[in-house]
């Protein structure tokens, strides 16, 4: 049986993923493996992150859920923000769409499957 | 020692088999990497670097009639090709990077860099093995469910493989 722990484990590591990269900014050349710029999208990934860390560390599948569908809804931002033609207010990258909508897609994949049905006892053999 | 050996073998195996896992969730991660970078400069509304390098697949053919597609399909429809692109890409990266539906991901990443090896492969100063290591890189995600190895696939698939719903099926394969 997979138990909760295994999905409150994953939603950690992906929200300490999003953590992670945000490092990135501070990186320059071919070590910036994803190309985050300074400012508010940069900002929203660490707190979307943080908010995927605490979602994973509680027992609640609601809250791991609703971080996912924030990266979502900051996929759709940012694409409606490239659409119109700028970086906008979050200096939007490419790069971070693409980290979102994998982090998004996770987290409700995480939060939303409903968990293996346990197999029903073996029933004790009756009389023949 | 029929004993020990067996027992020396079962250890080699064990270590072989976590060495072999996080070594495919290495993998599985660069290459989600590679995706995320590589989108990063496909960037709208005009898609130029994207558009400079298409246009190799006309000055520099690599099988003519694929040339002759992006002649005169891609190019002149360049916005709608510059967005399928970059959707495509970011979402290559995000999903690989993960680890989830990764044999689908794993598919699309082969039609996509069969795609850029027919653009850009008898470019001036291309390494063409950089486009066959990427082939072989999706190939390996494909053929070993990369995904199953510290991925979302390997925490969702035994759910997904016991639901009978069809979304949970589909995923299941993708896994």
């Amino acid at each position: 049986m997979i138990n909760i722990g295994s999905r409150q484990r994953a939603a950690i590591v992906l929200g300490a993923t999003a953590i992670l990269c945000t490092g990135f900014v501070l990186f320059g050349g071919p070590f910036k493996l994803v190309p985050l710029n300074w400012g508010a999208m940069a900002l929203v990934n660490l707190l979307l992150g943080a908010f995927a860390v605490i979602a994973g560390s509680s027992r609640r599948r609601g809250l791991i859920v609703l971080a996912g569908a924030l990266f979502l809804v900051g996929v759709g931002v940012a694409l409606a923000l490239l659409i119109v033609g700028t970086g906008g207010f979050l200096r939007v990258s490419v790069a971070g769409v693409s980290l979102w909508s994998g982090l998004g897609a996770g987290l409700v994949a995480l939060g939303v499957t409903p968990d293996r049905p346990v197999p029903a006892a073996a029933e004790p053999a009756g009389p023949e | 020692m029929p004993t020990r050996v067996k027992a020396a073998d079962t250890t080699e195996a064990a270590v072989g088999s976590v060495m072999g896992h996080r070594s495919l969730a290495l993998l599985r991660i660069a290459v989600g990497f590679l995706w995320i970078q590589n989108a990063d400069w496909k960037i709208p509304p005009s898609f130029d670097a994207l558009l400079h390098f298409t246009r190799y697949a006309v000055e520099y053919p690599v099988f003519p009639p694929y040339a002759w597609l992006v002649q005169h399909l891609v190019l002149p429809n360049f916005a709608f090709f510059g967005w399928g692109v970059l959707l495509l890409e970011a979402a290559l990266g995000g999903f690989l990077l993960v680890g989830l539906g990764t044999r689908f991901w794993a598919l699309l990443g082969i039609a996509q860099t069969v795609a850029i090896s027919l653009s850009v492969l008898n470019a001036p100063n291309e390494w063409h093995w950089s486009y066959f290591l990427m082939l072989l890189a999706h190939i390996v995600i494909l053929g070993t469910a990369a995904g199953r190895y510290a991925g979302i696939d390997g925490v969702l698939r035994a759910s997904w493989r016991a639901s009978s719903s069809r979304i949970a099926k589909i995923m299941a394969w993708a896994s």
